[in-house]
């Protein structure tokens, strides 16, 4: 999370300096890496149990920075803790679903108006993602998406925006496992990036949230047929 | 008592500490002194502080210590651009799924809000002003909402302790806090927003036009 960098110069009330404090471990981060692609991506680990001993094996290291990396999954909603012990990936409801919709609809339009004004050129950058090129698949959605928000210059716009789009991703990966069908609305990116390329940031962000309301469409629809509801 | 319990005691009072100014922005935090304070061993308040970097009410100085943040004007725009966002959409929302107990709860926060503002108690108003906020983002019933914004919650808090303490304002944040608990129960949800949304861009002037000597150079 981005955070305020205070003067270190002044209003020092206490003098005794700090003790060193034990700061994340790169290991802790790397784990924390390796499990969240694996899980965006669809890999082995997505379906399954996650346990410390299995996934540190797998990683190579030992099961203090996978304690560490599987805690943070947690926090970010992303896997839940499993009933007999380790973690499982988040289960998709439509609550869920909508309520992540939702709150992209609030917050993604904005960060396409913020790029389109400030940055258009970004969009010649945005015209080679792998996601225009090659095609959806809900890791490369989300980077798409990340990228955008970067792109916004507001850290904490987008940290909110790649923390609602990673609880999302997990959604999509389960609803793909289980062949639901997706009518997703394909065209949208480029539509978004040709918006941005305007300097039009009005244009931008109506872009966005005609992409986002097709997307909402098409995954609330995945998720009742997954789960047998007839709309 | 277990460690784990403490942790969260430990962390719960220094963010409260941070939250209502016991502690400057900007000053160092020991952790020997926090532990002598909260009167519990160093290894909790260690926890307490980790998790405090790890949400930003702290932040690394270049010597390597622990400080109290100290938002900055681009911060603060693009925080409260954030709470616009996030808030009015809450305020719509909840207009349709509030509680019969939850608009009680704000009618007496709103009497509350009355009262500390005759009493000119900034630390009450302060507190009463987070809390109503906070139930507002729970009456939208919208959890991953609530989580999301959790994960921001540092400059959240120390930001609304900012704009409440701006004296010639005070009356104005008070009398929109009640009029925005009557547009939540008349379920009147595009005004609620609409009111949130100036509230909040009026606090973040407030913040942006200046604030007092002791409270930094922001």
């Amino acid at each position: 999370m981005p955070r305020a960098n205070p003067d270190s110069s002044t209003d020092g009330v206490h003098a005794t300096p700090l003790a060193p404090i034990e700061r994340p471990a790169p290991l802790a981060q790397r784990a924390y890496d390796a499990i969240r692609a694996s899980l965006l991506t669809g890999g082995s680990s997505s379906t399954e149990r996650l346990t410390e001993e299995e996934l540190a094996s797998g990683l190579g290291m030992s099961r203090t920075p996978v304690r560490e990396a599987l805690h943070r999954l947690a926090l970010a909603g992303i896997v839940v803790p499993a009933s007999g012990g380790g973690y499982r990936p988040r289960r998709t409801t439509r609550r869920d679903v909508i309520e992540q919709c939702e709150l992209r609809l609030e917050l993604e339009p904005t960060a396409a108006m913020l790029v389109a004004e400030r940055a258009p050129d970004f969009a010649d950058e945005l015209a080679h993602h792998p996601l225009l090129m090659e095609g959806a698949d809900p890791l490369t959605e989300l980077e798409f998406h990340v990228a955008i928000a970067n792109g916004s210059a507001n850290e904490t716009l987008a940290s909110l925006i790649l923390a609602v789009n990673d609880r999302f991703a997990v959604h999509r990966v389960s609803l793909r496992r289980r062949h639901s069908v997706l009518s997703w609305p394909s065209d949208g990116p480029a539509a978004i990036v040709a918006a941005i390329a305007t300097g039009r940031g009005d244009a931008a962000a109506r872009a966005m949230r005609e992409h986002l309301e097709r997307v909402q469409t098409a995954i609330v629809a995945a998720v009742d047929e997954a789960h047998g509801v007839t709309a | 008592v277990t460690s784990g319990s403490l942790a969260d005691r430990a962390y719960q009072e220094l963010r409260a500490a941070i939250v209502r100014r016991q502690l400057a922005p900007g000053s160092v935090v020991v952790e020997a002194e926090l532990a002598a304070m909260l009167g519990v061993s160093r290894t909790p308040v260690r926890e307490a502080l980790r998790r405090c970097e790890l949400e930003g009410y702290l932040a690394r100085d270049k010597a390597g210590r622990l400080v109290v943040s100290r938002p900055t004007p681009e911060e603060i725009r693009q925080l409260f651009l954030v709470r616009e966002l996030l808030e009015g959409y809450a305020a719509r929302k909840a207009a349709q799924r509030i509680s019969t107990a939850e608009l009680a709860h704000l009618d007496e926060l709103v009497q509350n809000d009355l009262d500390a503002l005759r009493q000119d108690a900034t630390d009450r108003l302060a507190a009463i002003n987070a809390e109503l906020h906070e139930t507002i983002l729970i009456a939208s019933r919208n959890e991953t909402l609530f989580a999301l914004v959790s994960s921001v919650r540092a400059r959240v808090d120390g930001l609304q302790a900012f704009a409440v303490g701006m004296r010639a304002d005070r009356r104005r944040f008070v009398d929109e806090h009640a009029q925005l608990v009557d547009l939540l129960r008349d379920g009147e949800g595009a005004r609620a927003e609409a009111l949130v949304r100036a509230h909040l861009r009026r606090a973040s002037e407030v913040l942006l036009s200046g604030l007092p000597d002791d409270r930094g150079s922001v």
